[in-house]
């Protein structure tokens, strides 16, 4: 356990859809810190409930369907959960904002580029004249590295190649200096080249706003090593194991991570003959195993795994991992009671 | 652009021989014409004369040759076909349409008379339209199932499937004359009395008459405008601009008063482009019941009569008007849509 | 260039797509998707095709099967797509759509995104037997007996070919493409993203399925995708692409451990690389880069557009090595250290 206070506790946090097949619990029992200054990787596959996690945060599950059945999410010494709208309209984009996957979709296509930089400024600082919220957002766009921005102030954002529409997001995420970026998939719909890029100009915007954190949301296991500090994989709607990113790929204790880390074509090192692969595919949302998630799909199952959830522990410093070949050592205060292996 | 728009421009000319000729074509062929109506009408007068005498109702009375020969010269049938549609055509650029073989009147004349009614029934039906069915669009779509939108579907719908004339029997049944209600008039465009009314007592007078007509007019088209605003809003409300702005911090009001509307009504902005057709709005059914001298009523006899310089008339300036609104609505597209570039 | 082992041997393809406009619409200019391609595949080999989206790849996949002319009838495609089918020599891009039925058997594609590329409302049983019908003669009940034996291949069981594609998940789908590319027993199979869809799990499980299928039908592949991760996984030898032209051209292996052209280096440093110190690099760079102004660089992150690619070498105006004499002429693919480089000046 770490001393630092964590920017961002989520405990245990449940969303939960309606759909016409039943209940499907896209998160179901998530805890989570984010600490300040730290990039934390979010990893899982589709399915596994990390982008529901990223709108629970902000509260932007759409409602019906879905909605936040339990759990806090401490903020600054609030519960975002319980805030009314009205204040977590403040929090969202002044401390805490949020970009998106498909730049080419997420912005409004009918409103030029600089009003829709302005509309963050002037909705939280309604103090700002207009100039001063111009000027302000032609800042912004220049440190997000776009050529000539006085001229892309004007320009509608169907003029812009994809790569700077995901700047223009970033741009818009940070004019204000949140303390907490949640990225979600933000270079999936890029090319490689421009992927690198936009990872770079994140990772080097917030080296130079000291404090800010990052919470990159991703099904890319490579982008994460490359870019977090800590690594928290997600599957079945619950953190299955959480690591600083050395010991993550150094030292993988759940049988899913292995599995992931195992199935990754690699660019460097000797070529596989063969990919390893996890057999099955993710389990169907509305019918989720009772006991651990993975346990449809584990190689390692033994008999209490189908039907008792292992729990959360911290086997090692700062490593957490959901499985029931890991068990706190002897001694440790454990991240939940251990009790669920007497059975 | 502006290269579409000239090219859409002289795309009117053939369009506008191709629907001219067509129909003349057919006008040809159909059987009947002035000169069999013109026969008719002397048969049924020689009947009418020598009835009393030999009851030959229709039997031998013949036109002489001669008189046959000076008819068709007067309605120029003489000539070939191809003749005649040039010189028609030579006319209608001179701005001559030629006239009316019914009222012995030139065929503006004729036709500009009805423009007060068409315009009244048009414009409040247009303007009305819009004024309900687009609030009542968004409405439904923010109370997405909701009783209310239940309830309203229901009304429009019942609108829409019930014809404007059969609505309009039963309301001069209920409202008008005095078997249930003696409120409105029981037809006429105007009271009679017109020219005898001050300003204030004219527009009374008018929105009286015109009330049930506009009504009927309008019931069938609610439906169609207010489930397109409904969906359209629906459909912008799920994309992913708007999960931005709300991840931005704006307000729900700002969201879809200010971002998802502008984008939803660009379908529904393009109809303005048909405004111009106003002019000829009509509805033979219900100037029928209303017993209303309209646009419909003269298209519906000018036909019947076999008036071809009317029918015609009214053909030229309907198409124009289409056609020069097609290209309207295109340039409100491309104005209000930045993303729309015509090639 | 060809082989007694060359199954395919394209020479020379170009493919043009005309932009129209004016006041009376003519042809104002076009887009040159692939300029002046020439590649060989093996039998049994399996060649990658790599670059970033709009560099042609997956162009010049449909132009080998001859498909671009259906898509859009005024396309211009020129060159020769040679097959080599039991002894003789066929120039696919001359046949037209009639003709181009009998060889459509031994090509087949696989494509990128499992959930539009089946028919929604057919079984999927009807959409293996589909090419069966119209490719083979045989009867109803062999081309029942064929669709289990392919499902089951796959890794799918017979049972499935009574349900539609909405019942099955990502990585099912992709199997059933396969199964319906393999139908008609095909030399050539042209895979177009073919796993970039799908979940890193499911990834490994298609692909090395696809490597199986290989093996036993002495298939040879043509492997189109950006993900050179995957694409250095199944490949023998890679073909660069970069707006239109092949600039890197060698066995896989040698490429990837040392790219010559400078945009295979920038592609490759590019591509994330998961490891406990990958993080390491990138920081480093960081400390390096930023600039006392506060500002970062404004990059130039765009590919050019195709309809006004840079003169000379296209990629010199992203090139870190370019130099004035780049824009006046393209530079051809030499051939140096075991592969083929399209530039003079990288090291």
């Amino acid at each position: 356990m770490t001393a630092t206070q964590p920017l961002l506790q989520i405990r245990g946090l449940r969303t939960h859809f309606s759909t016409e097949s039943g209940v499907a619990k896209a998160v179901d029992g998530l805890d989570l810190d984010v600490r300040p200054g730290e990039v934390l990787g979010l990893v899982g596959e589709s399915g596994s409930g990390k982008s529901v996690t990223a709108l629970s945060i902000l509260r932007l599950i759409p409602d019906p369907p879905g909605h936040i059945a339990a759990g806090e999410i401490w903020f600054q010494g609030r519960d975002l959960l319980t805030l009314s709208w009205r204040d977590i309209r403040r929090i969202r984009g002044k401390e805490i904002s949020m970009i998106f996957q498909e730049p080419m979709t997420s912005l409004n296509p009918v409103f030029t580029i600089g009003r829709q930089v302005m509309e963050m400024i002037l909705t939280h600082e309604p103090a700002t004249s207009r100039d001063q919220a111009r000027s302000r957002s032609i800042q912004i766009l220049t440190e997000v590295g776009i050529p000539d921005p006085a001229t892309r102030m004007d320009q509608y954002p169907h003029e812009l190649s994809g790569g700077m529409r995901q700047r223009v997001m970033i741009a818009i995420a940070l004019v204000l200096n949140p303390s907490l970026l949640i990225a979600d998939e933000p270079t999936t719909a890029l090319d490689v080249t421009i992927q690198a890029q936009i990872l770079d100009l994140m990772l080097e915007l917030k080296a130079r706003r000291a404090g800010g954190a990052i919470l990159l949301i991703t099904h890319n296991l490579a982008v994460v090593a490359e870019t977090c500090d800590r690594v928290a994989v997600m599957y079945g709607g619950k953190i299955q194991e959480v690591a600083p990113v050395r010991d993550l790929y150094r030292n993988p204790l759940h049988p899913y991570t292995r599995g992931l880390l195992a199935s990754l074509p690699r660019v460097d090192g000797e070529r596989a003959t063969r990919l390893t692969t996890i057999p099955g595919s993710v389990p169907d949302i509305h019918n989720m195993p009772t006991g651990c998630k993975f346990s449809t799909r584990c190689a390692e199952r033994f008999e209490p795994c189908d039907s008792i959830e292992p729990p959360l522990v911290e086997v090692a410093p700062d490593h957490l991992v959901r499985c029931h070949l890991h068990e706190a050592p002897p001694g440790t205060p454990a991240h939940q009671p251990a009790s669920a292996h007497d059975v | 652009m502006t290269g579409y728009f000239i090219r859409r421009l002289l795309l009117v000319v053939p369009t506008f021989i191709g629907i001219t000729l067509a129909v003349f074509v057919v006008m040809h062929f159909v059987p009947g014409g002035p000169i069999e109506r013109q026969l008719m009408a002397y048969k049924m007068a020689v009947a009418t004369e020598g009835g009393a005498g030999g009851g030959m109702i229709g039997g031998g009375a013949e036109l002489p040759p001669a008189a046959l020969e000076e008819l068709r010269r007067f309605y120029g049938f003489d000539k070939p076909l191809h003749t005649r549609y040039l010189t028609w055509l030579w006319n209608v650029v001179r701005l001559d349409l030629g006239t009316s073989y019914v009222y012995q009147d030139p065929v503006w004349e004729v036709i500009r008379t009805r423009f007060p009614v068409s315009i009244f029934l048009g414009l409040t039906g247009f303007l009305l339209s819009y004024l309900v069915c687009i609030p009542l669009g968004v409405l439904k779509a923010i109370h997405h199932h909701s009783k209310f939108d239940f309830l309203s579907s229901f009304v429009v719908f019942l609108g829409y499937s019930v014809p404007g004339w059969a609505l309009g029997t039963a309301l001069l049944v209920l409202f008008g004359g005095g078997s249930f209600w003696n409120v409105f008039p029981l037809g006429g465009f105007r009271p009679s009395n017109w020219e005898l009314l001050s300003i204030g007592e004219k527009i009374v007078g008018q929105l009286h008459h015109m009330f049930l007509p506009v009504v009927c007019y309008m019931v069938g088209s609610f439906a169609t405008l207010t489930i397109l605003t409904k969906n359209s809003l629906l459909e912008n409300l799920g994309q992913d601009y708007v999960r931005t702005a709300f991840a931005k911090g704006l307000s729900e009001r700002r969201v879809i008063f200010v971002h998802s509307l502008r984008n939803s009504l660009i379908p529904l902005a393009t109809g303005l482009g048909q405004v111009f057709g106003l002019v000829l709005a009509g509805s033979f059914l219900i100037e029928r019941v209303f017993n209303i001298d309209g646009m419909g009523y003269l298209g519906y006899t000018s036909i019947l009569q076999r008036d071809y310089p009317v029918a015609l008339g009214i053909l030229v300036i309907g198409s124009l008007l289409m056609l020069v609104g097609n290209i309207l609505s295109d340039m409100i597209y491309a104005a209000i849509d930045p993303r729309i570039r015509f090639r | 260039m060809s082989s007694p082992d060359t199954i395919l041997d394209v020479q020379d393809l170009n493919v043009r797509f005309p932009v129209f406009g004016g006041i009376i619409p003519r042809k104002t200019s076009e887009v040159h998707a692939v300029d002046g391609v020439s590649l060989t595949l093996g039998r049994g080999e399996t060649i990658g095709l790599v670059g970033e989206s709009g560099c042609g790849k997956t162009t010049v996949g449909r132009a080998i099967v001859n498909i671009l002319r259906p898509m859009n009838y005024r396309v211009d495609v020129t060159g020769r797509v040679l097959y080599h089918r039991n002894g003789q020599v066929v120039d696919l891009a001359s046949q037209g759509q009639a003709s181009m039925r009998r060889y459509r058997a031994d090509l087949q594609m696989v494509f990128q995104d499992p959930y539009s590329s089946l028919n929604p409302r057919m079984t999927v049983g009807a959409m293996i037997e589909e090419p069966l019908t119209i490719h083979t003669s045989q009867s109803k009940a062999e081309r029942r007996d064929r669709v289990r034996w392919l499902l089951d291949k796959v890794g799918l069981s017979p049972s499935h070919a009574s349900r539609f594609p909405h019942e099955f998940s990502g990585g099912q789908r992709q199997r059933v493409g396969i199964a319906r590319a393999l139908a008609t027993n095909p030399k050539i199979v042209i895979a177009d993203e073919p796993v970039s869809a799908l979940d890193v799990s499911v990834q490994a499980q298609v692909v090395n399925l696809m490597q199986d299928i290989q093996q036993e039908f002495g298939l040879s592949y043509i492997f189109i995708s950006h993900d050179l991760s995957v694409v250095r996984h199944v490949s023998d030898r890679i073909f660069v692409m970069y707006l239109g032209n092949i600039v890197e051209a060698g066995p896989a292996d040698e490429i990837y451990r040392r790219p010559a052209h400078p945009y295979s280096q920038m592609l490759l440093a590019a591509v994330p690389r998961p490891g406990p110190d990958a993080r390491r690099t990138r920081r480093v760079r960081l400390r390096e880069e930023p600039e006392p102004s506060g500002v970062a660089h404004p990059v130039v992150d765009d590919l050019p557009s195709p309809l006004n690619k840079p003169s000379g070498c296209a990629f010199r105006t992203r090139c870190p090595i370019a130099r004035p004499d780049c824009a006046d002429s393209a530079p051809p693919l030499v051939e140096r250290d075991g592969r083929q480089v399209a530039c003079p000046y990288t090291t």
